[in-house]
């Protein structure tokens, strides 16, 4: 797609390659490749080389530690790092936590947390979804009391991703009960290791674990722990909504999970002396996807451009969820027809390039099956679009 | 013939046992403990007759009809039974047909009552010489290998000349890799190194065989299938209940169209499927080109729509729906893995391209 760059971008990016060749660990790419969920050393280890060039928070303004990059050269970035294999970075702090606290937090909070999320020394997770507050997240229960000093929450959380390796967690809760539900939310900064706070691991579809269940139960949160103002968490948490629209997309992950999946079907036999990607079948599937990603693509830099040259991106930006999460799915599901039977297995024999692909995908298919649930459901999301894009 | 499942009493009766049976000792729990009392379970089903069902008076049998035994296979499904029920209903009375009565009888005898296990091991790459008796290569994804007394092994499936079916006692001599699959049954690959084989233990070889090998594959399909389905339609069952209790926005999810729609597309599909399913039962004693159209027409419906039925599930069910302690990721684990074996998806989409268009010989 060389063709929607200018020379400088064509330049920016070489340059990108040539850093990610010569400072991405081999070891760190391996595991990027072989797992779904990685540790949080993997992740930290690779934030700090990049923090080291200036490149950890790459969306993030100047005076926080950002490179200054155009939204076209962070996605130039992006697409070079997941091509690289490259473990992704925390998205807790760099994409939610982050922009939360420069925009909302006080002077001290952003002096206080800011620079450990840059370096990758500290990890956040997100608690705001509950068990009976999921798509309708204005229904959290989890409640925050005022006492001297500080606040009182008590509550659970579900879904708590990397909860079990956090500093950290972003914090909804009630604040106010009283007035309607939206109005009465606030955010806090709450610490992992604070007494009354419990988590119960929780098994998923891919057996993997990473996920959790956070029970808090009276956990003391001090005073400079609310970020912003009180009662206004609901707004803060849309706003970010709003500021992030492409990350949801996953496109470079998808570009990058799709030419592998090319590489194993070029690599591995079909029928009749033919390699398994040229049988018409397969080869039509391959071509249909490549379809839909290139379209994914441009409308994710559709929207960057517009941004780039300070125009506010149109209602295109509505569908890079829906669409992106549904190609996630459809990748790893012509992945589990590459496999056959291979890909059913949990256990696999010998080390053929078919016995050590297999896990992986298997794994990454079943997981990939949240991608169209969290982040704003599909449902969700069309229902926005009907209703604001649309007008219905 | 049977054109609808409103069924007959005596049908309905063995459904209804079956079901029972099955919740009662069998039921999906999330600690996944009821492996347990595996041995007796088997005992049991074989008081209740299934594996006697699908033998031929003559060997003892109760013959009955595809309908009945895919109904049995769709009940085990249901609770995402994992022991090897579709070789020992459906494909060991098949093969047992095929034999030598003298042999056959007490065979049959001893499967009926529970006292051995078959397995059947589909063809990888095994080949069998005529001169030597030597068999070489490794099987396909073979269910329940690894607990069976008794292999039916598939050799040479894709040519005419080459092929054999094979009835082996289970042997430790053959080098076997066992392995759960993601649906928590456990499988095996047999790797074949030179292994001498008596001479009668060929079942059928050549033409006889190839027929009986295509035979037992669109049962391993159909059967296969049938399972699934009945998995899917639990899984179809347990999400609407749960859609009817889960409150969001203040109603419950069943009340949203979006969600209402998701669930009656999957009806549609899981309607299909059920129709599909009772030709496969028709088909299972058709002419051997019907019976591989049914299979393949199952197959690739469950490998396209009914996996999309089951992803919808998933959908709709939210997070919940992504954790190993509820069924329904279980459900869809199961869809998984059947659409992976006995031929994949496009595998059989194209065997139904020929079917239906066979191709011309150019002029
Ligand atoms: C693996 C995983 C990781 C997660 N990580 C985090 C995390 O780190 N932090 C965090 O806070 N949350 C996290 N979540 C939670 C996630 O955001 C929620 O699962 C999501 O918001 C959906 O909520 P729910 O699961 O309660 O589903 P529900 O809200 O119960 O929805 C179930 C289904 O109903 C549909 N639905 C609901 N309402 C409507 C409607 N009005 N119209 C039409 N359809 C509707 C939904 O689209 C969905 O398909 C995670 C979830 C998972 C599974």
């Amino acid at each position: 797609m060389d063709a929607f760059f200018t020379a400088d971008e064509i330049a920016f990016r070489d340059e990108v390659r040539a850093f990610i060749r010569e400072n991405l660990p081999t070891d760190l790419a391996q595991k990027t490749r072989d797992g779904i969920h990685l540790a949080r050393e993997d992740m930290a280890r690779w934030n700090t080389i990049l923090d080291k060039r200036g490149w950890a928070v790459h969306h993030w303004p100047t005076e926080y530690g950002g490179p200054g990059w155009t939204p076209i050269q962070r996605f130039i970035f992006e697409a070079e790092c997941a091509s690289a294999d490259a473990p992704p970075l925390s998205v807790f702090g760099l994409y939610l936590v982050g922009p939360t606290i420069y925009t909302f937090g006080s002077s001290e909070q952003r002096a206080r947390y800011l620079p450990g999320i840059r370096s990758g020394e500290a990890f956040w997770c997100q608690g705001y979804s509950e068990p009976d507050a999921g798509s309708d997240l204005a229904a959290v229960r989890t409640t925050a009391r005022k006492v001297e000093g500080g606040w009182i929450i008590d509550g659970s959380k579900a879904w708590t991703s990397e909860g079990h390796f956090a500093d950290l967690m972003i914090c909804l809760a009630r604040t106010n009960p009283n007035v309607k539900p939206q109005t009465g939310l606030s955010l806090f900064i709450v610490d992992m290791k604070a007494k009354g706070i419990s988590l119960q691991p929780v098994i998923t579809i891919d057996s993997g674990h990473s996920v959790n269940t956070t029970f808090m139960d009276s956990v003391f949160v001090p005073d400079d722990g609310l970020i912003g103002g009180v009662d206004k968490g609901w707004t803060y948490a849309k706003f970010l909504l709003s500021h992030e629209r492409t990350n949801n997309a996953q496109v470079h992950r998808s570009r990058r999970e799709f030419t592998r999946l090319k590489d194993l079907a070029a690599a591995l036999p079909g029928s009749g002396g033919r390699r398994l990607i040229d049988e018409p079948a397969m080869c039509r599937r391959f071509t249909l996807v490549e379809a839909n990603l290139v379209s994914l693509e441009v409308t994710v830099l559709r929207i960057l451009a517009d941004q780039t040259e300070g125009r506010e991106p149109g209602p295109e930006a509505s569908i890079v969820k829906i669409i992106g999460s549904e190609l996630q799915q459809r990748i790893t599901e012509l992945a589990m027809e590459v496999l056959g039977e291979e890909g059913v297995k949990v256990e696999h024999e010998g080390d053929s390039l078919l016995a050590q692909e297999a896990q992986g995908w298997t794994k990454r298919h079943l997981f990939r099956r949240v991608v169209t649930i969290y982040a704003g459901s599909n449902e969700i999301q069309k229902t926005i679009i009907a209703r604001s894009v649309l007008g219905m | 013939m049977r054109r609808s499942e409103q069924t007959r009493a005596e049908d309905t009766l063995l459904r209804d046992t079956s079901r029972r049976f099955l919740e009662d000792t069998y039921a999906w729990d999330e600690g996944r403990s009821r492996r347990a009392d595996r041995a007796d379970h088997w005992r049991f089903a074989a008081e209740l007759g299934w594996f006697a069902l699908g033998l031929p008076e003559r060997l003892g049998g109760l013959e009955g009809d595809g309908n009945q035994l895919l109904s049995i296979l769709e009940e085990a499904g249901r609770v995402l039974h994992d022991a090897p029920l579709l070789a020992n209903v459906l494909l060991a009375p098949k093969a047992l047909s095929a034999m030598n009565e003298a042999v056959a009888i007490p065979l049959a005898e001893k499967l009926a009552a529970g006292e051995i296990r078959f397995a059947y091991v589909p063809d990888g790459s095994v080949h069998l010489s005529r001169s030597t008796m030597r068999l070489e290569g490794r099987s396909g994804v073979a269910l329940g290998a690894a607990e069976a007394t008794h292999w039916l092994v598939a050799v040479g499936s894709r040519s005419v000349d080459g092929a054999s079916l094979l009835l082996l006692p289970a042997n430790d001599a053959v080098r076997r890799t066992d392995f759960r699959l993601i649906d928590g049954r456990s499988a095996s690959t047999l790797h074949f190194e030179d292994l001498a084989i008596p001479d009668d233990a060929a079942l059928a070889r050549g033409e006889t065989a190839f027929r009986l090998l295509e035979d037992l594959n669109d049962r391993a399909v159909i059967g296969g299938c049938a399972e699934a389905f009945g998995a899917l339609e639990g899984g179809l069952g347990l999400t609407v209940d749960y859609l009817k209790q889960r409150t969001q926005f203040g109603a419950p999810l069943s009340s949203f169209q979006a969600v209402q729609h998701k669930m009656a597309e999957s009806f549609c599909e899981i309607e299909q499927m059920r129709s599909l399913l009772l030709w496969g039962a028709v088909a299972l004693d058709a002419s051997p080109d019907e019976r591989a159209q049914a299979a393949s027409a199952l197959k690739v419906f469950l490998g396209r729509e009914g996996l999309t039925a089951a992803s919808r599930c998933i959908q709709v069910s939210g997070g919940i729906g992504l954790t190993e302690d509820y069924r329904i990721g279980h459900v869809y684990k199961r869809l998984q893995t059947v659409a992976a074996l006995f031929g994949s998806t496009e595998a059989h989409i194209a065997r139904l391209g020929d079917l239906f268009i066979p191709s011309t010989p150019p002029a």
